[in-house]
């Protein structure tokens, strides 16, 4: 089937089987390598792209669904001044990521203060819990995310909230 | 050279893709292989097409299975083919035919006499008089712990990539592949390169000359990935040479959770024999480690496992005896610790055992019998005094450990008289000590002389060469190379591509211990030459193994390949945990995790407190977690489906501090809170529920059925 949606802020269009998944549309067919597979079931979110606006695992999206959606990963992310924020406040809190789920750390942190100006550190731990990764340390990750909000706020208000 | 990159992120021109055909039983004989009729593109591979030899190096682990088979999911032959989705539907067209036999799994009973053909390792060691000790022994004190398995879950699931470097002339006319100018390249994400590049040189018949190994990124692997991707290397290496085509083969992570080595299961018993004023006359321990099909690393596992097990305390009359056995499960590993871990957790639990006995603070205990001046159990000399009361006087400090401990210990035995009544939180709180050596004890045929090299280049800039680029010590090895040689860290470099030496496996916190000090040597042994010889200016440090006649003792094995070195300076810790239990639903929660650590010189506090941290999360989840086992030689589905890691929400303030002890060196600390923590863990919810836990994982739901038995009254086990 044809398929069109939008990519990293262009239209795009590709020929795909329906069950196709999104993550392997995206490694393959345009060569997004940030985008990692992982266990194809939803369990291990390595896979995470925003789709129409909201995060979600690239591994349980089928071709099908795509059309006329709003694909960004973290190619079409790494642009914004949020995701600036984020690498600075990680760096600053010296949060070590094994690099294989920092895709979805990224996206989720972003996802995370969009939603929540200043979330807790409770709020913080519970928006990661759905990355099974070894390399999260909490410390670190409630401490990179409480340096981003600060960066963040200076950004857009030109002092810290 | 290319930057390290993910295999999963390798694409090539050409490239096939490769699916593993497994053994649907668990013991038993290949018959045949049933396949679809399949286009001529792709194809079909078994153990007859192999060149060389069917073994991986240093391992009797077939690449593909023969005619025998020796555990459900063992490869037995590999299908190739352009299409990803085609592969898949042709390979769930295939049919594996095999005449069962009866399979062997893990003996029910540590007593029971094992069969001398399961037998992969043995070691009977007697030190002074145990006979005498037990014989005269005012009171024995038993125990038998089991550890559980537990599964690495590294990110990146195992996988390959290979190709032929330069499809030669002599190659495309049919010659032997492998011929001049045809180089086969792997690249895999592997803790030891050296061993990928044996192992294909070993499979397809050539030199390892042949064959260039590629590290990937290696993500937490846990020692997960010490041999188990020479196996997947092997089979992608092996479809590149036959097809001509570039091979990628990476595991699903449903295929890599069900068939991929774990941190094995052991059972432990430990007897002390102790005198009328209770003091420890003898000890005798009995091991029982299972390691699957094939017994892989079967002398390193079950040695460590018996250094561990017997402890870290002062103990004259020993009677050990250790076996390591094949079974019809998958082929187990090591874990981060090796089997030290699970060696400590025993003896740890034992000692907690003794001190309760005695009506002893466990810490109390362990400050008056720990070892001293330098000498480990069986008179095994180190070289610097073991730090044990700088130890347990840190962690009892910053945990406020005396008077927790004094005031839990006062309501459990309050508790004795109305346990169902009573509606307070349980708590407790335990203790436990470890160590951790620095390096393998048997190196293989390479008779374990690995090295680094440094060239100083023409143009000024430092080449650091060795296979361990991507040890994450990189930047501490350019540091120190900038400091001694005056070169911009900007240009320095740390290379592994070829002709780099084998810098043996990453493994033990080997990076920081071993090959710091080559290139700090290397660097020292540059200078001296510099403005005396010509540029490039290249020198090469090479570790030796060395024996320490005293340890001979412990590690009886003929062969002159046993490695010592990696031990006389071991890295030591203590750690602290205390527990609060739910009095309704049992429900355990971690409130503090303490630890000391003597981790001698620290090249960066951040890297080392964050390594040590990592290191403990991972071992709460094996000590209170994570779950995984075999039923009839196979992970039962749910396992996987319930499989969780420790949610980043429940995890509890972890506090480490680093102790001053012979600080001149770095020593190996990464695997230390798996040595520690999870005896320190059992003890802490024992003292909470009074009762004596022997095994771990230690779930929520064990916790339940014991608050249950005490309910109705019955005794612990």
């Amino acid at each position: 089937m044809t398929i069109s949606f939008i990519l990293n802020g262009e239209d795009v269009i590709i020929r795909s089987d329906a069950n196709v998944r999104l993550v392997d549309i995206l490694r393959v067919n345009f060569g997004l390598l940030g985008t990692k597979g992982g266990c194809l079931t939803g369990k291990c979110g390595f896979c995470a792209v925003i789709f129409n606006g909201g995060v979600s695992h690239a591994c349980l999206i089928p071709a099908f669904r795509l059309k006329n959606s709003e694909v960004i990963t973290i190619e079409g992310f790494s642009q914004t001044d949020e995701y600036q924020d984020i690498m600075t406040g990680f760096a600053g809190a010296k949060l070590e990521s094994c690099g294989y789920c920092s895709t979805s750390k990224i996206l989720n942190a972003g996802a995370l203060l969009d939603r929540i100006k200043r979330p807790s550190r409770q709020e913080i731990l519970n928006a990661f819990s759905g990355i099974k990764c070894r390399c999260t340390d909490p410390e670190k990750l409630v401490e990179g995310i409480e340096r981003t909000v600060e960066l963040r706020q200076r950004r857009l208000y030109g002092r810290s909230a | 050279m290319e930057a390290p990159r993910f295999v999963t992120d390798i694409y090539l021109p050409q490239m096939l893709y490769a699916l593993t055909i497994r053994s649907p039983v668990a013991k038993g004989r290949l018959k045949s292989i049933e396949c679809p009729k399949l286009p001529g593109s792709y194809t079909l591979i078994t153990a007859e097409d192999i060149p060389g030899k069917n073994t991986l190096e240093d391992s009797l682990l077939p690449v593909l299975a023969g005619d025998d088979l020796s555990y459900i999911g063992e490869p037995v032959a590999l299908l190739l083919g352009p299409d990803k989705n085609a592969l898949e539907d042709y390979s769930r067209h295939c049919r594996v035919i095999a005449e069962e036999d009866t399979p062997v799994f893990f003996p029910a009973d540590a007593d029971t006499p094992v069969r001398d053909d399961l037998i992969a390792a043995r070691r009977n060691i007697c030190i002074g008089d145990p006979e005498t000790a037990f014989a005269q022994a005012s009171s024995v004190i038993r125990g038998s712990y089991r550890s559980g398995i537990q599964e690495h879950w590294y990110a990146e699931t195992t996988g390959a990539v290979a190709w032929l470097n330069e499809t030669s002339n002599s190659a495309a006319a049919g010659e032997a592949a492998g011929t001049a100018g045809n180089r086969l390249v792997v690249q895999t994400a592997t803790q030891w390169p050296f061993h990928v590049r044996r192992s294909v040189a070993k499979i397809l018949g050539v030199t390892a000359s042949k064959v260039l190994v590629e590290p990937a990124i290696t993500d937490i692997h846990l020692d997960g990935k010490l041999w188990y991707p020479s196996l997947v290397s092997c089979h992608a290496a092996l479809g590149a040479w036959i097809t001509q085509k570039p091979v990628r083969l990476i595991l699903t992570r449903k295929e890599d959770f069900f068939f991929s080595p774990k941190r094995c299961e052991t059972e432990i018993i430990i007897e002390h024999a102790l005198n009328e004023k209770g003091e420890v006359t003898g000890i005798a321990v009995n091991t029982t480690v299972n390691l699957g099909a094939y017994g892989v690393n079967a002398n390193e596992m079950l040695d460590h496992v018996n250094m561990g097990s017997l402890g870290v305390y002062r103990a004259k009359n020993i009677r050990l005896s250790g076996t390591a056995i094949r079974t019809n499960i998958p082929p187990q590993g090591p874990y981060a610790g090796f089997g030290l871990a699970q060696g400590f957790f025993a003896h740890e639990c034992q000692v907690s055992r003794i001190a309760d006995t005695l009506n002893q603070d466990p810490a109390q205990w362990r400050y008056e019998n720990g070892v001293k001046d330098g000498i480990l159990p069986a008179d095994m000399p180190v070289k610097d005094a073991a730090p044990m009361k700088l130890l347990i006087d840190t962690v009892v400090k910053m945990s406020d450990y005396r008077r927790k401990w004094a005031s839990y210990e006062l309501l459990r035995q309050k508790r004795r008289a109305h346990w169902a009544e009573k509606g307070e939180s349980l708590r407790g709180i335990g203790i436990a000590l470890g160590y951790q050596g620095g390096g393998l004890l048997y190196p293989g045929v390479d008779k374990g002389c690995y090295s680094i090299e440094v060239v100083l280049e023409k143009d000024g800039s430092l080449d650091i060469k060795t296979s361990m680029a991507n040890s994450g010590c990189g930047g501490v090895w350019a540091d120190i190379a900038s400091k001694i040689l005056g070169v911009d860290r900007g240009m320095i470099r740390i290379n592994s591509g070829a002709g780099t030496p084998d810098s043996g496996p990453l493994t033990m916190s080997r990076a920081v211990t071993v090959l710091t000090k080559l290139v700090e040597q290397a660097c020292q042994a540059v200078s001296k030459k510099r403005f005396r010889d010509p540029l490039p200016i290249c020198v090469r440090k090479t570790i030796r193994p060395q024996r320490n006649p005293a340890w001979d003792q412990v590690f009886p094995y003929p062969e002159n390949v046993v490695d010592h070195s990696g031990f006389v300076r071991p890295g030591w810790a203590s750690v602290i945990v205390e527990v609060e239990i739910d009095p309704v639903e049992y429900l355990p929660r971690i409130r503090g995790v303490w630890m000391g650590v003597d981790g001698g010189k620290i090249l960066s506090e951040d890297r080392a407190r964050n390594s040590v941290r990592a290191a403990v999360i991972q071992a709460l989840g094996w000590a209170c977690g994570e779950r995984v086992g075999y039923v009839n030689g196979a992970i039962p589905g749910e396992n996987y489906e319930d499989f969780e890691i420790p949610d980043p929400a429940q995890i509890p303030p972890v506090n480490i501090e680093f102790i001053e002890n012979a600080p001149d060196e770095p020593k190996g600390i990464g695997d230390l809170p798996f040595s520690c923590i999870p005896a320190a863990y059992v003890q802490a919810v024992s003292q909470a529920m009074d009762y004596h836990f022997q095994s771990i994982p230690l779930k929520a739901q064990d916790v339940w059925y014991a608050g249950i038995r005490k309910l109705k009254g019955e005794e612990p086990a």
